[in-house]
Formats: structure tokens, sequence, C-alpha cells
């Protein structure tokens, strides 16, 4: 631990410029918006840059961390939990990822966004998102980082519902706040139940160095399980509640269902906030916490599954999407479900390294599509475009070198890092007692490979190449974008082919090309056995070129040459028809939540409401109005004003009284 | 000099001072009522901030001010306050300026009854919060009623008069048992006392049995008026009838005496009432106070976050909406342990602020609209943005967003019921995805979409309504970002009044009930071993 009062700044940075334009964006110039929007990001970026200095002066492989505690924040009985930061190799990994994207998207987004009525509130947003997402990383303990994780949902909120006017937007913008909430409710309890294991170990801390220490040594507790019966273990318990936040945020299954929908913001925001960064806070969070998730193999089970499933799962939707930018979301869900199996293989260092390589290749696939949208006026169809390359050629080789990213061609980054991870998985297969899931999952991987690279490869032939299916109209109107675009584009795309030479896999490199996985160094369990697994490990990239250059040729020709036989093979054979109408409609999950979750839940209230309040407590309450009332109408009666019935009834009166003392007097 | 000032008579009376000096006034001079209005509340304000500056921490109370008032009795004038009445009197003399100044456009008949009912309601509330003496305290409680009672019946919407009534007689049910309870209570201590103080150590001679009869007259009455399900039908009622100023003192202070008594009174003085159980006479179960009250509480939560999804009226969400976060009081208070009760404490004033802001803020629509439906709006946002800004910043704190006090007091909540019991935490905690639902639908519903050609017309906040807005919005953050300023001086007083409940419990089960409640969790391998699990190497 060396403390360091540098780090406040990365965060503090974005949240000035959030002050500046939120407060007083209004009466500032267009351009000083923007100036001040990406200054902030970029000085993040320049600090982070030289905190890596210091941890490469002390050589690159020497684990030490870098703390800064600030002023205390909740503080009440056992609880004291401070503001503070801490950056080791994992956090200064993600912090330049996320200031340098950030940066390159902040400036495109400048040209962007050129045209829009309120710049000030949009890059106020993209501000604060930095700052939370900084503060994601950055924290020192989770109670923080849960801050930065509500954060960026907000922002995330905020952004998607940035056009509100349409109502779809902002619906889309709740359902993501609403999705993440339900994650975050299984974040909340793990972080409570976390808190109550250090507090009865005697230490009730709930910092992150902490935690890793001490969580791990209740692995042999287990609770049991109300209702079904059985036992589950206290440290799995964890692991699978934080696993719900993750899901959340990371959009896996089963609580995926924002991120497509998210996509109706503007698009520097899908490529910032919706594939480079905040969607991979679940990612993160696992390898943050990596010693607490290996105690549960249980846990690491259940994440590669739930990962591998996803992965697999998503790719088959993507491939028959004809909007550009679900495509893309849906292609976001399934890397996110890469490297979740990567953690729960526990290769935390390739399930980071695909992170980083995604998040170059996916920015840049984003904002290839905003720069498509850009010139065709807002147009996401992918059926309506075609034949692009002519009029922008840089968009379309920079699209071409992130889809071959993507899809795994040799030498390019997202070959090095998926395969680490297919081939750890296979590894894992190779040398657990449970082999037989990991064989199954690293098939899962390997099919959710073929998937990307042929639906990649339909996204870039139905847009750029072939003959242009747009109007002769919007034909007029192409145009590559402004170099505030493309040049980020470049960027992004010479990260996306070069970025995976951070980590050449084993069988190359022989360990020496791999410092970023030197860097990472995450605890990551020693290799079992230490086999010569050489030729497993050549033949699992073999396998993996063959099969993402197979698909992208097969889906090159297929859109290129026949695209009538496949649509035609979609509408005829029973099969494929109903396998087409599946993907097409996304398996109908929303529907089905509709339909099982959000129906009943509202109209069970509103009928909960008529019976319950209105008819069984206020029926009550008015009830014994009534019957108040009705009682003393009853003596109301007797007070006629008659003096005649008055007389009466004292007679009545008399007279039972006599009655009652003859009574007494016989007896 | 001014240390011979007894400050929170001062305080306590000031309003009521102002009140009575409105009477003199004549009808048209409305504008010199709403300036004198506004003097009294705001310098009654800026006295009472010398409380916190001055107080003492620790324990005990302080600036006591004790005189006889009738010596047969043994009755006595005395005023005190410690860490728990403190914060809630600043939060009375808070939201008071602001409820005037918020009212300046918004009543226009009988102005002059208005402000000075606003401001003998403010005496009262104080003086509640400040009593040391019980009975003293049963008169400023009855004395809140009558100002309320008006400020519905007089100033509130079409159906006010149903309101008002349901109102009056739901929280006199109540009260009429809480005083025989007290007149009980002041004929058991030896000798015969209503000091609160002493009430503390002397009522430890109760038996289990009177101890839950009496817990039950103090708690029915405390009950109805936090509300607690299913007492709570008046609230939805009361508050949309209610004129802005009336929901937010409501809202803000008046709901608060109920969750204040629990603490202040009922669970000190019957700590065996929560902690022995008893068997229901006809029914022969088993059963205890402290998981009645707890299970009631979170029946709230997740009820009353049901019930806001359910309205169509602004003010309806909200006042549901009041019921859930109530709950959410009343769970940390069950909860016994300082870190729930704290959190409970914190959630009174977080709720005060919050939905004081958010009834505000429907005023603000109300005001420019006459109706509170909310299909009448919609896609405003575009027109009215800094109310937008305002309104979703609002919005995010009663969710709960970190780093707004919402979330403070939240987390607090959940993790003192977690201690006492994780299930409960765990219902709870669903209540906080409810409130997202809620809250974020409404606010879409009012702001986003089409824009309704009916609100063309809307125009902005003006400098009055942000004038009032922004305290609160510097509370949000203020509280979210620097709890410690409020947890300090809460923390010794939530252990003094906790004391009875530990003591309670080292009788009936002969070891420390914290240590037992942590002890269920690690189970028998607490102790750290080698053995005990995988060792980590780190690379």
């Amino acid at each position: 631990m060396i403390e360091n009062n540098t780090i406040f700044l990365i965060p503090l940075m974005p949240l000035v410029g959030f002050l500046i334009n939120g407060l007083l964006g209004k009466g500032l110039r267009r351009s000083t918006i923007g100036m001040v929007a990406c200054a902030m990001p970029v000085i993040s970026f320049a600090v982070a840059l030289s905190l890596f200095i210091k941890f490469s002066q002390f050589g690159l492989e020497c684990d030490l961390t870098f703390r800064q505690i600030m002023i205390p924040w909740i503080g009440v009985g056992s609880i004291g939990v401070p503001f503070g930061f801490a950056v080791d190799h994992l956090t200064i990994a993600m912090t330049l990822m996320i200031t340098g994207v950030g940066s390159l998207i902040h400036i495109y987004a400048t040209g962007y966004m050129s045209h829009d009525r309120s710049p000030e509130r949009f890059f106020a947003y993209m501000n604060l998102f930095m700052f939370s997402m900084l503060v994601l990383v950055l924290a020192d303990n989770i109670l923080l980082m849960f801050v930065g994780w509500e954060g960026v949902g907000l922002c995330s909120y905020l952004l998607i519902g940035y056009w509100y006017e349409d109502i779809l937007n902002a619906k889309a913008g709740k359902k993501a706040f609403v999705t993440n909430r339900v994650g975050d409710f299984g974040f909340l309890l793990g972080i409570l139940l976390i808190f109550a294991l250090m507090t009865g170990n005697g230490t009730p801390s709930l910092s992150f160095a902490k935690i890793n220490e001490v969580i791990p040594k209740f692995a042999p507790v287990t609770y049991e399980v109300p209702v079904i019966g059985g036992s589950i273990g206290a440290v799995t318990l964890i692991c699978l509640l934080l696993f719900v936040g993750a899901a959340g945020k990371s959009a896996q299954i089963p609580l995926y269902v924002w991120l497509p929908d998210a996509m109706a913001r503007p698009t520097p925001v899908s490529a910032l906030i919706h594939a480079a960064t905040m969607v991979t806070s679940g990612v993160y969070m696992i390898a943050r916490l990596a010693p607490v998730f290996m105690a549960s193999p249980a846990a690491l089970s259940v994440v590669a599954t739930i990962g591998a499933v996803t992965a697999l799962f998503a790719a088959t939707i993507a491939v028959t999407q004809n909007d550009i930018k679900k495509v893309l979301a849906y292609s976001t869900i399934s890397q996110l479900g890469y490297m979740f199996l990567a953690m729960g293989v526990a290769a935390f260092g390739a399930g980071i390294f695909h992170l980083i390589t995604h998040a170059f290749f996916k920015a840049c696939l984003f904002l290839c599509a905003g720069s498509v949208m850009h010139a065709m006026a807002g147009e996401l169809d992918m059926q309506k475009m075609g034949g692009l390359r002519k009029w922008m050629p840089i968009t379309f080789w920079t699209m071409l070198v992130s889809t071959m990213a993507i899809s795994g061609w040799p030498l390019f980054a997202g070959f090095f890092s998926k395969d680490e991870i297919l081939w750890k998985t296979l590894e894992k297969g190779m040398t657990s007692q449970q082999g037989t899931l990991f064989y199954v999952l690293y098939g899962i991987g390997l099919l959710a490979a073929v998937f990307t690279a042929f639906y990649m490869f339909r996204l870039v032939v139905l847009t750029f190449l072939g003959k242009p299916r747009m109007s002769e109209e919007t034909q007029k109107h192409l145009h590559e974008s402004p170099s505030s675009m493309t040049i980020p584009l470049m960027i992004l795309a010479f990260l996306a082919a070069v970025g995976g030479f951070m980590w050449l896999p084993g069988v190359i490199g022989h360990g020496k090309f791999a410092w970023f996985h030197d860097f990472l160094a995450i605890r990551e369990p020693a290799a079992h056995g230490a086999h010569d697994m050489a030729g497993a490990e050549w033949t699992s990239l073999a396998l993996s070129v063959a099969l993402a250059l197979g698909a992208s040729g097969l889906s090159y020709l297929v859109y290129t040459r026949g695209r009538s036989a496949v649509e035609k093979l979609a509408k005829t054979v029973y099969l494929t028809r109903a396998m087409y109408r599946f993907s097409l409609n996304k398996y109908w999950v929303d529907e089905i939540y509709e339909a099982f979750v959000i129906k009943p839940i509202y109209y069970g209230s509103i009928a909960l409401w008529l019976f319950v309040d209105v008819v069984i407590i206020d029926g009550l309450v008015n009830l014994a109005g009534i019957l108040v009332k009705w009682g003393s109408t009853i003596f109301r009666n007797l007070q006629t004003g008659f003096i005649g019935s008055y007389a009466v009834t004292v007679l009545v009166g008399v007279l039972v009284v006599l009655w009652y003392l003859i009574l007494q007097v016989l007896k | 000099m001014l240390s011979n000032i007894p400050l929170l008579t001062t305080i306590i009376f000031l309003p009521a001072l102002g009140g009575a000096a409105l009477l003199f006034f004549k009808r048209e001079q409305d504008r010199e009522m709403k300036i004198v209005g506004l003097i009294f509340s705001l310098v009654t304000f800026l006295i009472s901030l010398a409380l916190y500056f001055k107080f003492p921490g620790g324990a005990g109370f302080a600036f006591v001010e004790d005189r006889v008032w009738i010596d047969a009795f043994n009755i006595h004038y005395k005023v005190g306050i410690d860490g728990i009445s403190l914060f809630l009197v600043l939060l009375t003399t808070f939201l008071t300026p602001i409820c005037v100044l918020a009212s300046f456009t918004y009543i226009h008949k009988r102005e002059k009854e208005f402000y000075a009912a606003l401001l003998f309601l403010e005496t009262a509330m104080i003086g509640t919060l400040c009593a040391m003496d019980l009975f003293m305290f049963y008169v400023f409680w009855e004395a809140m009623l009558i100002p309320m009672y008006f400020l519905i019946g007089v100033w509130g919407g079409e159906r006010r008069i149903y309101a008002a009534i349901k109102f009056f007689l739901f929280t006199m049910v109540g009260s009429l048992l809480m005083f025989v309870a007290i007149l009980y209570v002041y004929n058991a201590a030896r000798p015969h006392t209503f000091d609160v103080v002493t009430l503390y150590t002397a009522l430890e001679i109760l038996t289990p049995k009177e101890q839950w009869w009496l817990f039950l007259a103090f708690a029915f009455s405390f009950a109805i008026k936090v509300p607690m399900f299913p007492l709570h039908t008046w609230l939805p009622d009361a508050h949309v009838e209610a004129p802005t100023a009336g929901s937010v003192i409501l809202a803000g202070v008046l709901l608060k005496m109920g969750t204040y008594g629990f603490l202040r009174f009922a669970i000190p003085f019957f700590p065996g009432a929560l902690v022995h159980g008893f068997t229901i006479p006809v029914l022969g179960v088993d059963a205890n106070f402290l998981g009645c009250f707890t299970v009631l509480a979170v029946v709230g939560i997740i009820y009353g976050a049901l019930m806001a999804l359910a309205q169509d009226d602004m003010k309806k969400l909200i006042a549901y909406s009041s019921v859930s976060h109530l709950g959410f009081v009343m769970l940390g208070l069950f909860a016994l342990n300082v870190e729930g009760v704290t959190g409970g404490l914190y959630q009174m004033l977080n709720h005060g602020v919050s939905t004081g802001a958010l009834f505000l803020i429907v005023g603000i629509l109300y005001e420019r609209r006459h109706t509170r439906e909310i299909s009448e709006y919609g896609g405003i946002a575009r027109k009215v943005p800094v109310f937008a800004a305002i309104y979703m910043i609002v919005t995010l704190s009663s969710i709960g967003l970190p780093l707004t006090n919402g979330f403070v007091g939240e987390f607090t909540i959940l993790l003192g019921a977690f201690m006492a019991d994780p299930w409960y935490a765990v219902f709870a905690a669903s209540g906080v995805v409810l409130g997202a639902v809620y809250m974020l639908w409404l606010y879409q519903r009012v702001m986003f979409g089409k824009l309704n050609p009916a609100n063309n017309d809307l125009t902005d906040v003006n400098p009055r309504e942000i004038a009032y807005m922004v305290p609160l919005i510097v509370m949000i953050f203020v509280m979210g970002v620097f709890p410690g300023l409020f947890f300090r001086k809460m923390e010794p007083s939530v252990d003094y009044l906790l004391r009875g409940v530990v003591r309670e419990r080292l009788l009936s089960a002969g070891a420390g009930a914290r240590k037992e409640v942590v002890s269920r969790w690690t189970a028998e391998a607490c102790a750290p071993s080698e053995s005990a699990g995988k060792t980590v190497t780190d690379r």
C-alpha cells in the first residue's frame, strides 16, 4: 500500500466538467461546451497515465497498490466506510481503457451531436457518467463501488431517455434502470451478507483488500435453505447474490432485456456506456473479488454456464436482426457472455483481456454504425442500406477491421483474447473433476464464435457492399463523416487490429510476449498437473481459426450471392422457418416478462388497492361511522319533545322498578 | 447575555407569538402578513441552528428548562433535547419557512388564519418534540391536531371535510388510549411522576403483562400517526385534500411524531414487551410485539409501494410512497440495534426532506394547472427544464440513489435489519426495487413523451420557487455525502434509549444480544484457521 494523493483527480475532472456544463452550460457556446467535456476525460487519462508510469518504475511484475483515503462517509455503530480510492494493476488497466476510449468517444460526440438542441445536457450527462464509472473502478471498498454502480445506471437512464419526446426512449430508459435495480437487489444483499460475516470475523470493514482476505475463510460455513431444503455455502451465497447484480449491469440472462431497447439513445452513448465501459462493470466486479469467487467452485460454475449460454443465446438473436444497432447490442451481450465464461473458469486475466480488446473493437463498431446513421439521416434498417463503401471508405475500412477483430481472424485483437478464453475453458475441462461441464461450455463457446463471425459479416455486407438499396434522395446526401468522427474511428480500429499483441498465447509466445498477462497477474490458480498441453492448445487455436474464417466466408457468400435462397429457406421449410421466427422475435422474452411479471404486478396492485384499502379497511372505518350514526338515530327517537311520550317513558320506568322490587321482596 | 435566554422556550413559542401577532392584521394587509409569517418562521429557524452548534453531544438532554406547572400532580413544564429530538426540531423549523414561502400564491382565502394556523402548528410540533414531561407532551400532541384539522378542513380540496374528520377521528382514537396509558404510567411510578427521564428507570418495576398492555396502548396511538399498515387509510385522503403546505408539514413532521413516539416512549419505556413473547388469547399462538411490528413494517414497505403503483393521482401516489418509506423507518427502529435505529432516525429526516420536496413539486404543478391527475401532464420537460432538473434530483433522493440522503438511510436500515434477521432485509430490499419503479414511472408520465397541448403555456419555476427548493436540494446532497454531521450527534442518544432493550435481552437470554445475532451468521467455523478454506495466494 502506497499513499498517493493524485488519484482523486481522475474521477474529479469529469465531475467538474459535469458541474460546468450542467450548471452554466446554457450560457456557453457550443464549441466551449464540447471543449470542456472533452478536456476533462483527457486530463483524467493523463493522470492515469502518470500513475501507470509509476507502476512501471516499480517494475511491472511488482504487485502494489496505491491508495488514497479521504473523508469518512457512512459511519454508525459497527460500520465505518470512507470515501477512498485504491489503484492496483487491474484498476489502472480499466482506468486507462475507460479514460482513453472515453476521451475518443467524447471527441467523436462533438461531431456527432453537432446539430443537437441541447448539447450542454448531453455532455453534462456524459461527464457525469465518466465520473461514476471511474468511481466504480477506483473504489477502495465495495460500498463506494456501489455508488459508482448506481451512478452509471443513472447516467444510462438519463442518456437512454435523452430524446425523451419519444415515449419509447423514455420507457427504454426506465426499463434499463428498473432491470438494473433488480440486479442491485442482489448486489445490496451480497454486501450486507459480506458485512455480517466481516463483523463476525472481528474485521468490520468493506474494503476490497480485507474482503478478499477474510471472506474466503468462510467457505466451509453453510446455511440451510428454507422451503426447498438442502444447504448452501456462505461464500457461494455471497457470490451468487453479487452475480445477480453483475448479470443486471452486464446484461446476462435473465436480466439482459434492457440492453437491446437501450439502443434508442445517441450512438456515442451506446459506444461508451453499452459497449466499452458500463456493461463490463459486472465482469470487473468479479475480477475485483476474484479470491472470494475462487473460494466457491459452485458459484464459478454458475457464472461460467450463464456466461456461455448467454454468449450463444444472444448470438442466435443477432443473426436475424435488421436494425444495425440491435445487431451490435446482441453482439455485446454475447461478448459479455464470453467474459463471464472466462470469470467462471477462473481465467480472470483472459476475461479482462477480452474486456479491453472488446472495448476497442466494439466501441469502433458502434461509432461506425453512428457514422453510417449520421450519413443516412438516422436510418437504422440494414435492408435499406448497401453499397455504402463507395461513399464512406474510412467508415467501411475501420468497420471491416473491427469486424475481423470480433470474428476472431488471426492476429486481430479478438482472436487472441477470445481464444485465450476458449482455451482456458478447454483446459479446465481437461484438468478439473467435473470436466464434462466445461467441455460442453467450450463447445457452446465455439458455436457462439461461429455465429459471431456470421452475423458480423452479414452486417458488413448488408451495409457496405452490394447494390445501394436506399432512395435516390438519400444517396444524394451521403457523405463521409467529419474528421472529429473519423479520427477516433481510425485510432480505435488500429487498437482493434494490434491490441492482441499485449498477450500472445502460451504456445506462440512461450510466456514471453504476454506482458498484459503478467501485468494483471490476477490471482489465477496455477496450472494443475502441468502436463504439456501444447498440442491441445494448438488444436484449439486451429479449430477457432478455421471456424471463424469459414463462418465469415459463408456469410460473405450468402449475403452477396445467395440472399434470396436464405430468405426462401427462412420462409418455407418448417424447421428453419420456426428457428427464424424465434430468433427474429428474440424468443419472445420481452413478451413473456410483460405477461408474467409486469402485468401481474401492476394489475395485482390495483386489485389489492381496491380490495384491501378501499373495501376492507375503509369499509370497516366507514362501517364504524355508520354504526355510530345508526345507534344515535335510535336514541334520538326517544327525544321527541312530546310531554305525553316522556310521561309514558317515566311510567314504564317506574313500573319496571316496582316489578323488580316486588320480585325481590317475594324472594 | 444571550446565554440567559431560555433557548428552547424561545424556539417553541416564537412561532405562536408570530401567529398571535398576525391576528391583529387587517384582512387587506395580505402582503404584510406573508412577510411577518416568513420572518417569524425564518428567525425561529436561525435561532434553532444554534441548537445544533451548541449541542454538547453525548447521550443526555441539553438546554433543559424545568418549572413546576401543576404542583398537585407533579406536572412540570420541562423541555430539553437530545441527539434524537435535536434533528427533528431542526427539520420542523427548516420546513416551516419553506411552507410559508410556498403558500404565497397558493392560498387565497382567509390568509391571516392560514399563516397563523401554520405558526401555531409549528409551536405545537416543536413543543411535542422538546417535552420531557409526559403530560406536557400529551398537551402539545393534542394541540397539533387542531391547526392541522383546520389546514385540511378549511384550505383543502373538494372532499376536505371528509378527509379532515377522518384524520381527526383516526388520530383521536389512538390518542385517547395513550392518555389512559399515560395516567397508568404516572400511577405506577414511585413517586408518581410524568418526568420522562425518571420514568426510563422507574418503569423497570412493571410486570411483563403490564408492559404488554401499556406498550399496546402507546403503540396503537403512534402506529396510527406513522401510519403503519393497516391503519394508514386516513393518510392518502388527508394528503390529497390538504393544501401543499399542509401536505409538507403532514409528511415532513407530523408522521415523524409517530415514529418519534415509538423511539422516545414506547420502546424505552416498555422494552420487556418487545423482548418477551406472549400467547394470543383466543388463538393460542405464541407471538411477540417485536415480530408483529417488524412484519407490519415490512408489509407496509411492500404494500405501500404496490399501492403507489396503482394510483392515478400524484398526491395519492406520493402519500402511499410515504407509507412505504415510513415502513423503512419502522423496520430500522425495530431492528433494535444502533445501525437500524440510527438509520431509521436518519430516514425520518430524509423522508421529511425528500417527500416534503415532492409535495412542493406537485404544488408547483397544481398551482399552474389545477389538477393532480398524472394523465393531464406528459412531455413537459422541454417546457420547464429547471423544474425538470429539480424534480429529477428529488426523485433520485426518494429512490435512494447513492450520494443522496435516501441511500444512507436505506442502507443503514437494511444493515440493521439484516443483523436482526436477514429475511426482513431481503423483503425490505424488494421495496427498493419497487420504489424505483413507481417513482420513475411517475416521472416519465409527467415529464416525458409528447407534450399535452393543455400544458403549452406552462411556465418554469420562478425565483421564489427556486428559493424554497434549493435548500432542500442542498440538504439532499449534504445528507448523502456527509452523514457524519448527523450520525455523530445521534448515536449516543440512540445507544442510551436502547439500554433498556439490551438489559431485557440480557435478562431473558443471559448473553449479549449482538453476539448472539452475529454468531448465527458465522456459525461454528468462526475462528479463522488454515484448514478453514482454501488459502489464497497472491498471483
